[in-house]
């Protein structure tokens, strides 16, 4: 168990991947660490790499250029139930084939704790029962997945990454084509769950939320690294307008609340700036 | 209902349906005569008949339907599609062409054997093929182009059948025949034997990997982010379903659509993972295709139907019905 008192979760160095199908790198270079407990968000244009980098860094593929450790230790050394067993993992897409309940589908979330043959047993009906609470689905559990609203289902894949029990999740674009109530439920859901000790890799093109929940943000520019750090290092008004070809002005936060100060990315009328 | 409740109504089914089957036939032996015939105290052509004739084909034929059905299951959770079965994707063809070029050249009558075996790697070849057809450069499978692949390759393979009986006796013609329309005709002990063990330990694997198939089924790129071997798992259950489609070949022919429609009814009746969903299926499917059989005996007695014909017309329609649910609710 030495592994999980490791301070860093993610390091990786000089990572490189090129799709098979690929004309260029998809992540070039890519040199980044996630420390225990951080909220770090990936954030970048679309196709900059952020999909690709979480894929990377959770072994679902193998990159073609250099080496990222887990918790101290090579991933590629990593089996893959080890790493369901430490890391939720979201995707952005899910399609379920056959009809399932909210209450099921995060059940699927202790599959790395049971393997293929032992029986749920108490451990595991309270983590499920704790996760569907957390992310209030516990009045949908026996819904089917697909009746949910957009913002339901989100809360459902987090409840199953929560029943993981996890030491850290990796989420790819969580909070995408949600309303305002549902996005910021699923962000203080997250702020909360880091206030445990969980640490939070997420991807997202709301930079304003980010700048409000991220500890760090890790802005990638065709697959790389085009910037690194707090909120205000990295939303800077000439290097997003640079990554995202568009004109923007970075205003604080006018509050009230906790976040306020907080850089807000405003993109700008093309014509307003010379 | 209690899920355990509903396997063992299942398992009543099964035995109901096997005692109907040895009940009618060319001869209503009435059910004294079925009871009289298996315990051995009676007329000693009842005897025959139930014994040597009917009870052999009655447990093929539930053991086939089993097969079927199980399979059928087992591609729908892989490849995450409801229209996947043995037949449509063209396996049951490659173990028929399989049988048929061990019979055409000979082997089989050399050493019995090597029918299943050829039977086996037609079907595997077929799975191989067809899913090389329709995995594009990023290594993901598109499935619409696998059923359509599957069609395209079932077609090729009844054309290769054709073929090879144009050279043929007419003996081998009549073989030829029933590996494509399938039937139970050919039913002995030795048949019940060996799909007995090819379903018995297929079963067993199959129900250690019914959690793997929950998370596979709902999405791949969850159930790998999950911890499941989804590559591993994938070919272990490929290798097994061309298993229980070879030997179902091997023991009936081609027999269209069980695979399609059991594990729908099932999942249309009860629902539920695939823990509960393969044993009820391999129990659904063992309980219809002894009915279905003695209807192929029954409606043009003393001649007999293809069983295939018999599970055609129920299997298409139901097959339509499906596709028509998919079209609805799949925007183009």
């Amino acid at each position: 168990m030495k592994v999980e008192q490791s301070d860093v979760v993610w390091r990786a160095t000089r990572l490189g991947y090129r799709y098979p199908s690929g004309d260029r790198e998809a992540i070039d270079e890519a040199t980044l660490g996630v420390a225990r407990g951080e909220i770090v968000a990936l954030v970048g244009p679309n196709g900059s790499g952020k999909s690709t980098l979480i894929r990377l860094l959770v072994g679902a593929r193998e990159p073609t250029r250099g080496e990222t450790q887990l918790l101290g230790r090579k991933l590629a050394s990593w089996g893959a139930l080890e790493i369901a067993r430490r890391i939720g993992i979201m995707a952005q897409h899910e399609e379920p084939a056959f009809p399932v309940t909210v209450r099921e589908l995060v059940a699927m979330g202790r599959y790395p704790h049971l393997g293929a043959w032992r029986r749920p047993g108490a451990n595991d009906r309270r983590a499920i029962g704790r996760a569907l609470e957390q992310c209030r689905v516990d009045t949908l559990a026996d819904r089917s997945f697909v009746t949910l609203s957009g913002g339901e289902r989100q809360r459902a894949r987090l409840a199953r990454a929560l029943a993981q029990e996890p030491l850290a999740l990796a989420l790819d674009e969580p909070t995408a084509a949600l309303d305002i109530a549902s996005e910021m439920s699923i962000w203080e859901l997250l702020r909360a769950e880091a206030a445990n000790g969980t640490t939070v890799l997420l991807s997202t093109h709301n930079l304003n939320l980010a700048a409000r929940y991220a500890d760090r943000l890790i802005l990638l520019h065709r697959g790389r690294v085009a910037a690194e750090g707090t909120p205000e290092t990295v939303l800077r008004e000439p290097t997003l307008s640079e990554v995202y070809s568009w004109p923007v002005k970075v205003t604080p936060h006018p509050g009230p609340g906790p976040d306020q100060g907080a850089p807000q990315v405003v993109p700008l009328h093309p014509e307003s700036v010379s | 209902m209690n899920r355990g409740v509903v396997l063992a109504v299942l398992v009543l089914a099964v035995a109901g349906a096997v005692g109907v089957s040895l009940r009618f036939g060319a001869v209503d032996l009435g059910w004294d005569g079925v009871w009289a015939g298996l315990s051995g105290d009676g007329d000693p052509i009842a005897i025959a008949i139930t014994r040597d004739l009917r009870l052999p084909r009655a447990v093929l034929a539930a053991l086939v339907g089993g097969a079927l059905g199980l399979a059928g299951a087992t591609f729908q959770a892989l490849l995450r599609n409801p229209l996947a079965d043995p037949y449509v994707l063209g396996v049951s063809g490659g173990a028929a062409v399989g049988a048929v070029v061990a019979i055409g050249a000979g082997w089989a009558a050399v050493a019995t054997w090597s029918l299943p075996v050829s039977a086996f790697s037609g079907a595997a070849l077929a799975v191989a093929l067809v899913l090389r057809i329709a995995t594009n450069i990023e290594r993901r499978l598109d499935v619409r182009v696998l059923l359509l692949s599957g069609v395209v390759a079932g077609t090729f393979f009844n054309a290769c059948i054709l073929l090879a009986l144009s050279f043929q006796e007419a003996e081998s013609f009549r073989a030829a025949v029933f590996w494509m329309m399938g039937g139970l005709g050919g039913a002995s002990w030795r048949l019940v034997w060996m799909l007995g063990l090819a379903l018995g330990s297929a079963s067993v694997v199959l129900l250690g990997l019914s959690r793997s198939f929950d998370l596979i089924a709902h999405g791949e790129e969850t159930a790998g982010f999950l911890g499941v071997p989804v590559q591993r798992v994938r070919l272990l259950a490929y290798l097994i379903a061309s298993l229980l489609t070879a030997s179902a070949v091997v023991a009936a022919g081609g027999i269209g659509f069980v695979g399609l429609f059991v594990p729908h009814t099932v999942r249309l009746l009860w629902g539920g993972g695939h823990r509960f969903l393969l044993p009820a299926t391999l129990l659904v499917g063992a309980a219809f295709l002894p009915l279905a059989d003695t209807l192929a005996r029954v409606i043009t007695a003393p001649a007999e139907l293809p069983l295939g014909v018999i599970t055609a017309f129920v299997g298409v329609p139901f097959f339509v019905l499906v596709l028509r649910r998919q079209t609805r609710r799949v925007p183009a």
